[in-house]
């Protein structure tokens, strides 16, 4: 049960690293366990970034917290085996909050571009 | 001991940085999923890979506990804190920065005040020993005067106070 839910994305912003990438690496409507998402942000990289269990869970109790993921017990198929663990899915607050973070770091990289920092993406 | 059961065991030392509300909640998904990444990485990259992501997923652990201590403490407004102790820790910080930048000034206002404390402290005994003596009897200190009376003649005009 989320805390608070700010009505605003904008209120979040700058989203940290840890929280932008587990948001990033779940798709609209899927639920996904821990290690599934820290497999997810290594494999949308291609593996030049990793996230770690610690940093990782510490992220998401932060995102349950702010409304931006709900968790769920596992499903009842869920033939993983181990002990019991949660899902996780992102709630349209949290795509609403990855929006506004991927705009704002947008803004940023036009800024990068216009300077000749770097080049225009082809 | 197992290399991987030391490496688990280690990995959940490492996860008592987190408060204990954290670990209550979310502790074992997080030592289920260090497991499996750990046999993953074991499997794929053999067991000094394993050794080193031991070794970075508990400093991870350390270092996301202490900021999740730090997300959960209660804020405490900085109002309260002057009202309270008429400092803040702003204060705090430029004095301590303030005695580095001066050592000198520093050492001085150190030997004034240790200087200070002392007088204050031999002058009070002094006068507390000379103005206030403890009789020697028993609880000395609670007799506040003793009187001398002349018993024959019954005469108070020879009464002699002896102590105040």
């Amino acid at each position: 049960m989320p805390t608070r839910l700010p009505k605003d994305p904008a209120t979040l912003l700058p989203v940290k690293q840890s929280i932008y990438r587990v948001l990033l690496a779940m798709p609209d409507g899927e639920s996904m366990h821990g290690y599934a998402i820290m497999q997810a942000v290594s494999s949308m990289t291609q593996g030049r970034e990793t996230i770690l269990p610690g940093t990782l869970y510490a992220a998401l109790a932060r995102m349950v917290d702010e409304g931006l993921v709900e968790s769920q017990d596992a499903p009842d198929d869920d033939a993983s085996g181990g002990p019991a663990r949660r899902f996780y899915r992102r709630t349209s607050f949290g795509r609403a909050v990855a929006r506004a973070e991927s705009e704002r770091l947008r803004a940023l990289l036009d800024i990068a571009v216009a300077q000749k920092i770097i080049g225009q993406r082809k | 001991m197992s290399l991987r059961k030391l490496a688990i065991t280690s990995y959940t030392f490492a996860l008592r940085a987190f408060p204990p509300a954290h670990r209550a909640k979310y502790g074992d998904e997080t030592t289920d999923t260090f497991t499996r990444a750990l046999a993953a990485q074991q499997s794929a990259h053999g067991r000094m890979r394993g050794l080193w992501f031991t070794l970075a997923a508990c400093l991870d652990a350390l270092r996301a506990g202490l900021g999740e201590r730090r997300r959960r403490r209660p804020v405490r407004s900085l109002d309260g804190v002057i009202a309270q102790w008429r400092i803040s820790w702003p204060d705090i910080r430029l004095s301590a920065r303030l005695l580095v930048k001066y050592p000198g000034l520093t050492l001085v206002a150190s030997i004034g005040i240790t200087v200070a404390v002392t007088i204050c402290t031999a002058s009070f005994s002094s006068f507390s020993a000379n103005l206030y003596p403890t009789l020697p009897l028993e609880e000395g200190d609670r007799i506040v005067a003793l009187e001398n009376w002349d018993v024959r003649g019954n005469n108070e005009s020879h009464q002699r106070r002896l102590h105040r």
